[in-house]
């Protein structure tokens, strides 16, 4: 039902850049199976060994059956969305190069990168991939320096992350605000609320800007300020680590209305834990 | 209160000047800006009959997109969108409000497409032209 498609435009242009296609939209006037991406920690370290019955799901506040809570090593799409602006240069460009480098390094068989690197200019340098080579290479690749537009390259760093069936992760990395995106930071958070992708924002430096942090927070994400690019490699690492423990919750939503927002509660029985997750999802007629 | 103040600017500026074509563009952005996308739409439209062309009109088909969008008149903003692309190629503007819309109106596969579009666009800097990157410049 979904097949992958190779563009012709890439033809020649030395990119691989594969889409799945979903099947065609049908009308449905119930919601199908909602699958959930959440994290549970204790002391600070996500806590394995939690089964369906541990989990506690409210939608619009109605309790929930849930059909599934999976701890299992399923294969991520992780992208990488790097600002590459003017301020990155030099010994912190590399730090940052090493640090993508590092989160390569971390993955296993079945699962993808994709890269994008940003200064005002968007570059989609590499669609999700198996081959880990190929978007290193493109990592340390020479780019010219330029302004900042994070916003645009979140939004496109979703779509990829959501171009292929699987667990998509958006690590998104800047040192600084804003200054050349087109699209409006409530208009790629508003996109954020319908996708599946989870999040993480990394960021260094002294000005913060909220947009990285609403953003991780409308996916269920977390937000990693480190003080130097030399902390980058260990944020990036830590944030595969603590994905890939993080529990894939389905159910199928029941006694709840067939579209619009949905508020998502997710509980955990045991004491002292604490559950990060998306805060809703949107239910749309297709 | 700085927009509310840059309208008053400009609407001041077009009636010394009504044929500034600069100023009139600015000036529907402004009024966008501020919530007012009909008459935004009046003025940017104004712009466009009265002779606007390269970066202006760039700049015109952008804005209409936004304020066509604003309204829910997504088919409108697409063809402003399509308009703009059509004027620059390489510009990476037209194709990220293409796909933002797309998913705003439920067609994942639609903005994905689109997602093609940038991926195709030249990685070289040099080799891409997208005048948004401008648009602040005061020259």
């Amino acid at each position: 039902m979904v097949g992958l498609l190779r563009s012709p435009l890439m033809a020649g242009a030395g990119l691989a850049l594969w889409v799945a296609l979903p099947a065609a939209q049908t009308f449905s006037s119930r919601i199908e199976a909602v699958r959930e991406d959440v994290l549970v920690t204790a002391n600070g370290s996500p806590l394995p060994g939690l089964t369906p019955a541990d989990f506690e799901v409210l939608d619009n506040g109605v309790r929930q059956s849930i059909d599934l809570a999976s701890f299992e090593q399923i294969p991520l799409n992780v992208v990488l969305a790097l600002d590459m602006s003017a301020s990155l240069q030099g010994l912190r460009l590399g730090h940052l190069q090493t640090a993508g480098s590092t989160v390569l390094d971390g993955l296993k068989s079945g699962d993808r990168a994709a890269l994008v690197t940003f200064t005002h200019v968007v570059s989609a340098r590499q669609g999700l991939t198996d081959d880990f080579d190929r978007v290193r290479a493109a990592l340390f690749e020479n780019r010219e320096e330029g302004m900042t537009s994070l916003v645009d390259a979140a939004h496109t760093g979703m779509l990829i992350g959501e171009s292929v069936a699987g667990r998509p992760l958006l690590i998104v990395f800047s040192d600084g605000v804003d200054t050349s995106s087109w699209l409006t930071a409530e208009s790629v958070l508003e996109t954020a609320r319908r996708s599946e992708v989870v999040v993480y924002g990394v960021e260094v430096g002294e000005r913060r800007a909220s947009f990285p942090r609403d953003l991780a927070e409308v996916t269920g994400g977390r937000l990693f300020a480190v003080e130097s690019t030399k902390d980058l490699s260990t944020a990036f690492a830590k944030i595969l680590d603590e994905f890939r423990n993080r529990y894939l919750i389905s159910y199928t939503p029941r006694g709840v209305s067939g579209t619009g927002w949905h508020r998502l509660e997710v509980r955990v029985r045991q004491r002292g834990a604490t559950v990060k997750a998306r805060p809703g999802y949107f239910a749309d007629e297709k | 209160m700085e927009l509310g103040r840059a309208e008053r600017l400009f609407r001041d500026a077009l009636v010394e000047q009504p044929d500034h074509l600069e100023a009139r563009l600015r000036h529907g952005r402004v009024l966008g800006d501020l919530g007012q996308h009909d008459q935004a739409i009046s003025e940017l439209r104004r712009a466009v009959a009265d002779g606007a062309a390269g970066r202006l009109l760039y700049y015109a088909h952008l804005f209409l997109a936004k304020n066509h969008e604003a309204l829910g008149a997504y088919a409108d903003a697409r063809r402003e969108l399509e308009r703009a692309a059509t004027l620059y190629p390489r510009a990476q503007t037209p194709t990220l409000a293409l796909s933002r819309i797309w998913l705003r109106t439920g067609s994942r596969v639609d903005a994905q497409r689109e997602l093609l579009r940038l991926a195709a666009l030249p990685e070289d800097e040099r080799e891409r032209e997208d005048p948004w990157w401008d648009y602040y410049d005061l020259r």
